[in-house]
């Protein structure tokens, strides 16, 4: 237990330093100020909590808000911990160190979901935390209520570490020793997030069952077991938090198991797959040899996208981003939400134009791909540095990798809209250039925010994507470029949607133009000043 | 010591990247294990050392097999990898301590080793600082450090003196032949031929994965007048 506590500790450790690094935290006090920065993206999420609690409220149901918020939460970490522990698993910098000392298989496992805990935790207090407080100042603070909420909240991240590292790592062994083991671990974290949303899915179907509805109401607890029937622990919880201590200890003893269960079933199968993990590096794959000359941008293109596909992570995020819009649809219909009737109502008619850019425009809105695009190479970066490649190429060539990567994905992306949202070929074509205007502006303002953050010392992948402040800068210049739409909107909408599509379109070409000059002026004489490591 | 039989390891199914490869290194032994790139150097020191798994074979350490007794036999040995790769994000102290830990090192012990390798490694200003600010060199040091600290029976780096400045280079091999004046082992490979000639009580020498030579450098160079780098080579362009 005690080498456990040491691991966990240096991996705490290792973690929390390269946060404080990667928020530039060097500062004691305003350091750690900013370093709590990122929660202020969970401000949106806690308004919409207040109003979901507020609705349970109202029929006197507050406690269903629990439930509820119970179950996010835990699909919200099932989700999220499938690619943190195939990242921290499988692709960080102490898996040959490990794999040489004196420590269990399961000591290294526990150390490393130590390590996912506290951003799971954070997740659980987000969601389930707020609406926590929100139960507890309905019902006055009762210390029964509290200290169970205490240990709810604490509790949170076991049943989706347990159920995430036992869904992830029989199948990363089943793909580690394979010869496209990347292309299988992308493949299979899709496919298990899929599996994972589809189930939920179609366990809160029924309430879209008016005979099932009917039924439930007239039974005792119906509500709550209509709620709370893709997760049982989350009825035990609820009804422990009521009154019953039986269903507490039930909601406990699962979470006790689910450690068992790791404890003893998944350190054989890490074993296996961590060693076929580490012997994948010396079996590298003899390709046909090539001597034919290539242009360098083509060459530098190449490479960037190499980048990209190699490595799980980055490819996995990069198909996310692109096809969000299309994962929320299918999402939505398959919950009855929103189908293609919706969209097609007639009282969405004034702002089909709208709806269509919005939809092609999601990737470059919603990534920040040229954010981390020098971020991105890590200890590769100073390749393009002692090579006769000039800076303008190099910088060139990473925007155009962002730009070709988002223009397939905007190219689908708008043949399907015009598919099923059809608008008039004149409104479609003010539409692609806005697009296009705008997603290069975006991609501008991305590498010019990577350049000021060249974050080059990451361990591991997900530590550049995920807890890069880059891209939350990125986010937040996005919100203004909003901000600008929704005045040009204001100021123009008499004049007609395209008319207004047209205005947004002229302004992202100013804007671009302006930033395509601040960019020449200074940032290319400054991305040759990043020093590489 | 260390007993390895009849390792195999293929990565493709196709070439072997050890074929049969049986070594074993007695007490007190200082063993050069050389080899032309790709021979199979890295492989063997991974298997070893359990970062990989053989395909067939039995790798022995102080009596434990590596395969059945897995904690056991790391306890007998510490490792120096060729690329020092480990937390970033954390000082150079806290990784010896991580290190002492994990191997049961007391306070006592662990601050008077690491006080006295720092030291001869000229390391100890940089202990209280991040790993990442360190010189690949520096890490090399850090590493050698850390695998000396336990004072493990075997020590088995692989190509140690990639990095090191011509002092520490001569500390860590006055180190090793200390190590193994006082009973212990060491097994290292290297590109280096004069350190193997000056150094080592034994020679081992691999090609395409198999095992050409293992002896003392006066029994490999048959021919007295050829020094080692012309034996090696002769060896090695024949096979």
């Amino acid at each position: 237990m005690n080498k456990i506590l040491k691991l966990i500790r240096i991996n705490m450790k290792d973690t929390a330093g390269r946060y404080m690094q990667q928020m530039n935290a060097r500062g004691k006090i305003s350091g750690k100020i900013l370093a709590l920065l990122p929660l202020l993206a969970a401000l949106p999420a806690i308004v919409l909590l207040v109003i979901i609690y507020e609705s349970f409220a109202q029929i006197n149901l507050g406690y269903l808000a629990l439930t509820y918020t119970n179950i996010a939460s835990i699909i919200l970490m099932l989700v999220s911990s499938v690619p943190l522990i195939v990242s921290s698993f499988f692709y960080s910098k102490d898996l040959s160190l490990l794999a040489t000392l004196p420590i269990k298989g399961r000591s290294i496992i526990i150390a490393k979901l130590a390590g996912l805990y506290p951003y799971l935790l954070i997740m659980g207090l987000v969601l389930f935390g707020t609406t926590s407080i929100l139960y507890l100042n309905d019902t006055g603070f009762q210390i029964r209520e509290m200290a169970i909420l205490f240990l709810a909240i604490v509790t949170l991240p076991i049943i989706p570490m347990a159920l995430g590292t036992l869904i992830t790592l029989p199948f990363m062994s089943l793909v580690a020793g394979r010869k496209h083991r990347n292309l299988f671990t992308v493949l299979g974290n899709l496919t298990l997030l899929g599996i994972i949303l589809g189930i939920q899915i179609v366990m809160s179907r029924t309430i879209n069952n008016t005979e099932a509805i009917v039924e439930i109401l007239s039974q005792k607890d119906g509500l709550l077991n209509l709620i709370g029937k893709s997760y049982p622990p989350s009825i035990w919880l609820t009804k422990g938090i009521i009154s019953s201590n039986l269903d507490f200890l039930w909601y406990i003893l699962i979470q006790i198991s689910a450690m068992i269960l790791i404890f003893f079933l998944a350190s054989k199968i890490y074993d296996q797959a961590l060693k076929k993990f580490n012997q994948q590096e010396n079996s590298g794959d003899s390709q046909k040899i090539s001597y034919k000359k290539t242009d360098i941008k083509l060459l530098l293109l190449k490479r960037n996208l190499g980048i990209i596909f190699t490595n799980p992570t980055f490819l996995l995020n990069t198909v996310m981003t692109i096809f969000i819009p299309v994962f929320i649809f299918v999402l939505y219909s398959l919950m009855g939400i929103m189908n293609l009737n919706t969209l097609n109502n007639p009282a969405l008619l004034p702002f089909r134009d709208f709806i269509v850019f919005g939809i092609i425009i999601s990737p470059s809105i919603l990534g920040s791909l040229s954010a981390t695009s020098i971020s991105r190479e890590g200890r590769f970066f100073w390749e393009t540095r002692v090579m006769p490649i000039r800076h303008e190429d190099s910088l060139a060539s990473r925007e155009l990798t962002t730009l070709l990567l988002f223009g397939i994905g905007q190219t689908i992306l708008a043949i399907t809209a015009y598919m099923i949202l059809p608008v008039a070929p004149l409104h479609m074509l003010a539409i692609i250039i806005t697009v296009i205007f705008t997603t290069l502006l975006m991609s501008k303002i991305d590498l010019i925010i990577n350049i000021e953050r060249p974050y080059l010392n990451w361990t591991n992948p997900t530590a550049c994507i995920k807890n890069n402040m880059n891209v939350m800068i990125s986010l937040g210049s996005r919100v203004i470029f909003g901000g600008l739409a929704y005045l040009t909107y204001y100021l123009f909408k008499d004049m007609g949607s395209s008319y207004v599509i047209i205005f947004i379109g002229l302004l992202a070409i100013l804007l671009y133009i302006i930033v395509l000059y601040i960019f020449k002026k200074i940032y290319v004489n400054k991305y040759s000043q990043i020093d590489a490591i | 010591m260390l007993k390895i039989t009849e390792l195999t390891k293929s990565y493709d199914k196709k070439n072997k990247a050890l074929d049969n490869l049986t070594l074993e290194i007695k007490k007190g032994e200082l063993i050069g294990f050389i080899g032309p790139n790709g021979a199979g150097k890295t492989t063997t020191l991974k298997i070893i050392t359990g970062i990989i798994t053989a395909d067939k074979g039995i790798v022995e350490i102080d009596g434990n097999n590596l395969a059945t007794n897995a904690i056991a036999t790391k306890k007998s040995f510490t490792f120096v990898p060729d690329h020092p790769e480990i937390y970033e994000s954390i000082t150079g102290i806290d990784y010896l301590n991580f290190i002492a830990d994990i191997y049961d090192v007391s306070v006592e012990d662990r601050q008077e080793r690491i006080q006295r390798y720092s030291s001869q490694f000229q390391l100890d200003h940089a202990l209280g600082k991040k790993i990442n600010t360190y010189s690949h060199g520096m890490k090399q040091k850090l590493l050698i450090t850390a695998a000396l600290l336990p004072e493990a029976p075997l020590f088995i780096l692989d190509e140690p003196h990639v990095g090191l400045d011509p002092h520490s280079s001569r500390v860590l091999k006055n180190l090793m032949l200390e190590h193994c004046r006082k009973g212990g082992s060491v097994l290292f490979s290297t590109h280096v031929l004069e350190v193997v000639e000056n150094l080592c009580h034994k020679i081992a020498i691999i090609n395409k994965g198999n095992l050409i030579a293992f002896d003392t450098l006066d029994n490999i160079k048959q021919n007295k007048d050829l020094s080692l780098e012309e034996t090696f080579l002769e060896m090695t362009d024949h096979e």
